[in-house]
């Protein structure tokens, strides 16, 4: 069973995603926010969110690179 | 056969039918939505919803419901199918205007922002219309091929994308870590978003010497499908866990890799 990984809103662009790029099995990605059901105008910004967990070993590498602490590890 | 050539590839793979370019198929609204949206940021969005819908397919009971469903629907949207760096080069003569960009996935997953994406056909307008921002290259023919053959080298595999099948936009070059579509198809099985390649990769044992112990060839593959046999001091290739990619080829020394026809091999004829 993997781990959960709880992500509060953050907003990722003022960071640079340095979560995403700490995480070396690409288990995190980076949502869009206020969803125009698909449209293609540009995002008004970024959360993040733990889409492909089956990849996570919990080895806490997004938990340190958050600089807003947003990121925790359950399990 | 593959499903998609069955029905699109007229005695042809799909991505190789002249036909499947034409302009002609520009023409249905359901393709000009789902272009709109793969070449503007309506993709993050694509990627978003189907991540969150994603773990659905493993649900208790409904599970496989909702993946029989996102199978049955994903050829209409955005999917991809792995090729061979030789299919690559020949779709290469067949489409026109290209154009590489930044690739997508690695820039939500967290990657590198480089140059991998090689679009075709429409993107090039539709990308400068709603990204004007973003870099674009415009390449001639002989410019992709090289790019192909390097990334080749470099151990990227090749996949190639549809806009509603069976209209081809795209050769990604990319990873397991990164590719979105290789993330839905390893993780949840769903077939429709990455389909395996035509071909399987075969190690021919009478040329494989295990490079003293040190085979190059386990390095370039993605699926784990070569395996280090330690008792023989060779490698040996797990058929059902190759994608056909063959981006494994160029690292051995003996030219002992090859890949043979899906078809040709009756156990893996109809897994995809």
């Amino acid at each position: 069973m993997s781990a959960k990984i709880a992500v509060r809103e953050c907003d990722a662009l003022a960071c640079g995603f340095l979560c995403l790029q700490a995480c070396p099995l690409g288990a995190l990605l980076a949502v869009p926010r206020n969803h125009s059901r698909g449209g293609s105008a540009k995002p008004r910004g970024y959360g993040v969110a733990a889409r492909f967990e089956g990849h996570c070993n919990a080895c806490g590498l997004c938990i340190e690179a958050c600089p807003q602490k947003a990121i925790s590890i359950q399990g | 056969m593959c499903e998609f050539c069955s029905k699109y590839g007229h005695q042809n793979r799909w991505y190789l039918n002249p036909d499947n370019f034409s302009d002609k198929l520009l023409q249905d609204k359901a393709r000009q939505k789902v272009l709109d949206q793969v070449a503007g940021w309506g993709v993050d969005y694509y990627i978003e919803r189907n991540s969150r819908l994603a773990p659905l397919t493993k649900a208790p009971l409904v599970g496989g419901l909702v993946k029989a469903y996102v199978n049955r629907t994903t050829p209409a949207q955005h999917g991809g199918q792995i090729l061979s760096l030789e299919d690559a080069l020949r779709l290469v003569d067949i489409a026109r205007d290209f154009v590489a960009l930044p690739c997508m996935c690695r820039r939500l997953v967290g990657g590198r922002s480089d140059m991998t994406c090689l679009n075709f056909g429409p993107i090039k307008e539709l990308t400068a219309r709603y990204k004007p921002e973003e870099p674009m290259e415009e390449l001639p023919p002989e410019e992709v091929k090289a790019r192909l053959r390097r990334f080749d080298k470099m151990g990227y595999l090749h996949q190639v994308f549809y806009a509603k099948l069976p209209y081809p936009v795209v050769i990604c070059n990319c990873d397991r870590k990164y590719c979105a579509s290789l993330k839905f198809r390893l993780l949840y099985d769903v077939e429709k978003a990455c389909l395996k390649g035509h071909e399987v990769c075969i190690v021919d044992q009478a040329r494989c010497d295990g490079c003293s112990g040190k085979p190059e060839c386990l390095r370039m593959c993605q699926f784990g499908a070569l395996r280090w046999v330690p008792t023989d001091g060779t490698v040996v290739c797990e058929p059902r866990n190759c994608f056909g990619c063959g981006v494994c080829r160029p690292a051995c020394p003996h030219g002992a890799l090859h890949l043979l026809p899906r078809e040709s091999l009756a156990p893996l004829r109809d897994v995809w």
